[in-house]
């Protein structure tokens, strides 16, 4: 009788932890359709789109505008700019977070997050406000020779506001997951705090830094409200990618718009897929405190 | 170098983790500070590093006085109670940072570093990484990291605190063979008095925020100050009692939770194996028990038993050849009469 009773147990089991099949056919189908609808399909319309009329026309497409090329370096100058102004700030501001107390802390870090809640269009609008003619720092910048709306300048900023939280949100929890103990350890074996940061903090936040920066860089490509606001709109003239994009879409110029819409979308994925790179080759994302008290578990 | 504390006081928002606490700690001696979570222990132990400031008071190394040099400067040996090892660098970048941050010649760091890792016998792991090590790897790790640019106080934050138990024994005793090698003066909080006994040459116990005793394991254990220090150095048991010409005379058992507070008057403190089970009604000053339950540690036993009513407990440890004597069996009435047991003065707060 005991055999008998043991194999009827498991299959119970197995019942009890599993949900039925046609469940999981029908909510695996769902999730499937609704992203191959909604995220696939449009994606890879814009590939099939950018190389309907072949590869050559493609790259012409590309290259062969004056108009494109410039919007592919005004992005390619842009971009990097805004990733490494967020990382200086991202990186203090992450430190200043999380291992001091002091007033307005909790003020900074729900600032640090506006960028998310707001809408980019508001963003440009705020910038044409204070850098325009009637502005509060427009007339002073100007008058000492320095052009900041409808130039580089105003995009820069533009694309900074906008990607501002992605390398702080992603330093603080990590910092404070493992403590303030590694630094005091370096300054205690005598290390300056010039040292410490260079030697111990930094070196431990290089996974979060990458994390933060492929995802910064994804968005400061992609960004299209706020610099739209506060660009000047001249085909050729300090415009980025997506600004080309909408407007070679205005005019009608299908392939050559989604040749440099394929671009931006490239991008993504690579971002994307570096992202997941990293993840594997770090093994699953675990709280850092973790290995170095782990036989306390 | 010997360590002098003087008053020194420290709070963090209302609450006062420090309250003018003076502490003496003599050149090459291995101190114990003592207490239960919340005693203050830690800080202290910062505050000796200089890892957090004393709000009041003052910290000397022999004659120097250091309460205002930052911590960089002190040359301090400090283990962190989780290591704090360095994740990302190898076991013999660890241990070479203090040097390397002094500036030692190359060839230098890695004479150093060879004999650490001989020290703590980690010879040829020194490639892995912090992640790849056992605990008490990790722990020797991060103590030769302290030692390596030769400090002149070594301090440990709950050194065996992470530790499984077998660990924990070797690594005290090794902790203790090492002291006796290089004398260095050194500083370590724990809240097990096991630790404490075992490594210390003295031990300093603490409750919130005071000094509550100081002495070496066999005194403070023998002669308890009061009754916190007798509480927290072991299971006692708590009765209703006086002594009558130094002799205990139990009178009742107190209910529970009353044992936890010491300045409860009339009660007498009976360690388990100063208690003595009898199996006839003795003369005076015996209680009435039944035997609950019994529980092997080691060369003794413990008895539990519980009071007629049931609702008190208390526990004698026996010896294994005394109980094999005339073994008990659980549910048998008993007698429990003190051998020797202690009153304290009650504590008044004001």
């Amino acid at each position: 009788m005991k055999p008998d009773t043991s194999t009827a147990a498991q299959p119970r089991r197995q019942r009890a932890a599993q949900d039925p099949l046609w469940l999981r056919v029908l909510l695996t189908s769902m999730a499937l359709a609704i992203v191959g609808i909604l995220i696939f399909l449009p994606i890879l319309h814009v590939f099939v789109h950018a190389f309907s009329e072949g590869p050559f026309r493609y790259f012409e497409h590309l290259f062969g505008d004056s108009a494109n090329r410039d919007a592919i370096l005004t992005t390619l100058s842009v971009a990097p700019r805004a990733v490494i102004l967020n990382l200086v700030f991202g990186v203090s501001a992450a430190w200043l977070i999380a291992r001091f107390r002091f007033p307005g802390r909790t003020l900074l870090l729900t600032m640090v997050d506006l960028p998310f809640a707001i809408s980019p269009v508001v963003v440009g609008l705020a910038l044409v406000l204070l850098y325009g003619n009637q502005g509060l720092l427009g007339p002073r910048l100007s008058s000492a020779g320095i052009t900041v709306l409808f130039n580089t300048p105003a995009l820069v900023l533009a694309t900074t506001f906008v990607t501002l939280p992605f390398i702080v949100r992603e330093l603080i929890p990590l910092m404070e997951s493992v403590g303030p103990d590694e630094e005091l350890a370096a300054l205690s074996l005598g290390a300056s705090g010039w040292q410490m940061f260079w030697l111990v903090t930094l070196p431990g936040l290089r996974l979060g830094l990458l994390y933060g920066i492929i995802l910064c860089s994804a968005r400061a490509v992609g960004e299209f409200g706020a610099v739209y606001v506060v660009s000047g709109r001249i085909a050729g003239r300090g415009q980025t990618i997506p600004l080309r994009v909408e407007q070679l879409f205005q005019q009608y110029q299908s392939p050559a718009d989604f040749a440099l819409a394929s671009i931006l979308t490239g991008i993504a994925l690579a971002s994307l897929f570096a992202r997941r790179l990293l993840e594997s080759a770090s093994g699953p994302r675990k709280i850092p405190s973790a290995t170095t008290s782990g036989d306390a578990a | 170098m010997s360590i002098t504390v003087q008053n020194v006081s420290k709070s963090f928002g209302s609450f006062k983790a420090l309250d003018r606490v003076s502490i003496e700690v003599p050149s090459g001696c291995l101190v114990a500070l003592l207490g239960p979570s919340g005693s203050g222990k830690t800080t202290l132990l910062r505050v000796i590093a200089g890892l957090e400031s004393a709000d009041e008071g003052m910290v000397r190394y022999r004659e120097e006085e250091v309460t205002e040099t930052p911590v960089q400067h002190r040359q301090v040996g400090f283990v962190f109670q989780h290591y704090a090892l360095f994740r990302h660098m190898t076991v013999f970048e660890n241990i070479a940072f203090g040097l390397r941050v002094r500036r030692w010649a190359n060839d230098k760091v890695h004479q150093r570093v060879r004999e650490l890792l001989h020290l703590i016998r980690l010879e040829g792991l020194d490639q892995r990484y912090p992640s790849q090590l056992s605990g008490g790897q990790r722990q020797r790790v991060a103590l030769a990291r302290a030692l390596a640019s030769e400090p002149r106080v070594l301090l440990l934050d709950e050194p065996f605190g992470a530790l499984d138990a077998k660990v924990r024994l070797e690594l005290r005793q090794w902790l203790r063979r090492l002291h006796d090698q290089i004398h260095l003066t050194s500083i370590f909080v724990t809240h097990d008095q096991e630790d404490a006994f075992a490594v210390s040459d003295k031990v300093v116990v603490m409750r919130q925020g005071k000094i509550e005793q100081v002495g070496a394991p066999v005194e403070v254990f023998e002669h308890p100050a009061n009754a916190f220090v007798m509480d927290f150095l072991g299971h006692v048991n708590v009765f209703k009692g006086h002594l009558r010409d130094g002799r205990p005379v139990l009178t009742g058992y107190l209910p529970h939770g009353v044992a936890n507070n010491f300045s409860t008057p009339g009660v007498v403190f009976v360690r388990p194996h100063e208690l003595e089970i009898r199996h006839e009604q003795p003369e005076e000053g015996a209680l009435p028990a039944k035997v609950d339950h019994l529980h092997p540690s080691g060369s003794a036993i413990r008895i539990h038993l519980r009071s007629p009513c049931g609702e008190s407990s208390c526990c004698v440890e026996l010896g294994v050849d005394a109980y094999q004597n005339r073994p008990l069996a659980v549910g048998t009435s008993v007698w429990v009469a003190p051998r020797r047991g202690r009153v304290f003065e009650p504590e008044y707060s004001i």
